[in-house]
């Protein structure tokens, strides 16, 4: 299983390398939208409502929730 | 006579030194913005937000947000954020629907509430407030790592939290690749209405231990993120959570019923346990999300997140979502998500009378086999170039469960034993 992870971990990482984009092609990419978390007010909405409601925290950011909901 | 030359090369003279001294006088007011003493931050941003959540029957929450980031040069930013939230309604108590009417003590000990027979089991004495404050610094540190670093604290009448969290993270690759590393570490106090009640002890017999109790949380988080191409970026999260301590919920019971074969096989005996978990959670997720711009008119946003932990519990999140813009100005997003959760190993929707009590018990719906559905729709409205924009959101949230499982007899066949919530939620956002 290890091994299998770090094989995983390496190709992801190798091939990593030959992807993107060059400074002048992140037109799109430079938009708040296309950023992860951009909408920050509107992630901790959505955290706190699933991590009140829902046995699963975490994944997209840490899973303590910082209340006493559930 | 000799005074006409000189008049005239003083004119001369004079128109010149006054087109020398406008044109120097350009490059003199340039020089002089240039060396306006610097802006204690280059750049002041916010959000103000609010959140209206309404389950039908059951909880109304609003929670009004208002964040500040402050931009420092060398692209160091500090975060504030102020929340308060307000919650008003009936809870869920735990214990089975029935046929019968049951009577129950509030938390508090103090007072009784009777369920008529076939309703929901609600707690109406439910009521809170919460206040939650947090701020964090980012900068960079060199070409190709970024530190941030944050403190999170909350308070509620029942429960204390103060959380410290930070994360490193090195571009690589012509910055079309991230990684991270963050940790966080949180210390919860707990001091519920009426004390902490002992894990399996009776709502008749309650037995408490002590007014208040701890849990700890520390987290840890791993990512990746890469730009595909042009139009398309995607992150991969592992991140792992260890809690320890106190994680009972001092407010849920779990009904004991009368023994399959008997005379009312099914009734409520009139005996309720209190909630008992184990006191170690071990929490693992893998999130993957992708964000794909269409190059003319909208972002397509999806996420999928796959979740287990050592409670029994396994889950699997989708979320798609669709920025589409209407005009130069106006968008719109419909969104939705969809969640799977199997149960917890120790979850009971009631307790059979005679049965050997287990280690663990909890009928809380929260860590019962559900699904979960929320269809939203947002639309909002840039007000300039510089990121101020209006937004407002509706969504609808609906979650469902077993309502009748195999293993129900008696009365219980009769009954909801998992009566889904339906929630509206509304959301207004403006960012300056």
């Amino acid at each position: 299983m290890k091994i299998l992870f770090w094989i995983l971990a390496s190709v992801i990482l190798s091939n990593c390398a030959s992807l993107g984009v060059e400074p002048w092609e992140r037109d799109l990419l430079s938009q708040d939208e296309m950023t992860f978390g951009s909408n920050a007010v509107e992630l901790g909405y959505e955290q706190h409502t699933y991590f009140s409601k829902e046995a699963t925290s975490g994944g997209n950011g840490f899973s303590g929730g910082g209340c006493g909901c559930n | 006579m000799q005074l006409r030359p000189k008049k005239q090369k003083s004119l001369k003279m004079t128109l010149a030194l006054a087109t020398t001294s406008l044109l120097a006088g350009l490059p003199q007011v340039r020089a002089e913005e240039v060396k306006l003493p610097e802006a204690p931050w280059a750049k002041w941003s916010g959000t103000i937000g609010n959140l209206y959540y309404a389950e039908q029957d059951r909880v109304t929450a609003i929670e009004p947000v208002i964040s500040l980031t402050a931009e420092f040069s060398g692209e160091r930013k500090w975060t504030n954020k102020f929340v308060i939230d307000t919650l008003t309604g009936a809870s869920h108590n735990g214990a089975a629907m029935a046929n019968t009417p049951q009577t129950f003590t509030t938390p508090s000990g103090a007072g009784h509430y009777t369920i008529a027979p076939g309703q929901v089991t609600l707690d109406p004495s439910f009521k809170d407030t919460r206040l939650a404050l947090s701020s964090s610094w980012s900068q960079p540190l060199g070409t190709d790592y970024e530190l941030t670093a944050g403190v999170n604290g909350s308070r509620e009448y029942d429960f204390t939290s103060l959380s410290l969290n930070s994360s490193l993270s090195r571009y690589m690759n012509n910055k079309n690749t991230k990684l991270s590393l963050g940790f966080s570490g949180e210390f919860d106090s707990i001091n519920p209405v009426g004390g902490a009640p002992v894990g399996l002890s009776t709502m008749a017999a309650k037995g408490t231990m002590g007014a208040s109790d701890s849990k700890q949380v520390l987290d840890l988080l791993f990512g990746l993120t890469q730009v595909m191409s042009r139009q398309w970026i995607v992150q991969i999260n592992y991140n792992l959570g260890m809690s320890s301590g106190y994680m009972n919920d001092p407010y849920k019971i779990t009904s004991e019923v009368v023994a399959a074969g008997n005379p009312g096989a099914g009734d409520p005996t009139g005996t309720y346990y209190y909630d008992k978990r184990p006191d170690q959670r071990l929490k693992h997720s893998i999130f993957v999300d992708s964000k794909y711009h269409t190059d003319g008119w909208g972002i397509i946003g999806s996420s999928y997140r796959y979740f287990f932990d050592d409670w029994g519990i396994s889950s699997h999140t989708f979320n798609i979502d669709y920025r589409m813009a209407l005009t130069k100005k106006w968008f719109v997003e419909p969104s939705v998500r969809y969640y799977m959760q199997s149960e917890a190993d120790f979850y009971k929707a009631f307790f059979s009378q005679g049965t050997p009590l287990p280690d663990y018990m909890t009928s809380d719906y929260r860590l019962g086999k559900m699904t979960a559905i929320t269809l939203g729709v947002e639309i909002g409205r840039k007000l300039d170039s510089y990121g101020k924009e209006i937004s407002f959101r509706a969504q609808m949230y609906t979650q469902s469960g077993d309502s009748h499982p195999a293993d129900a007899f008696g009365s219980l066949q009769s009954v909801d034993l998992y009566p889904s919530v339906t929630a509206v939620i509304g959301q207004v956002i403006y960012k300056f």
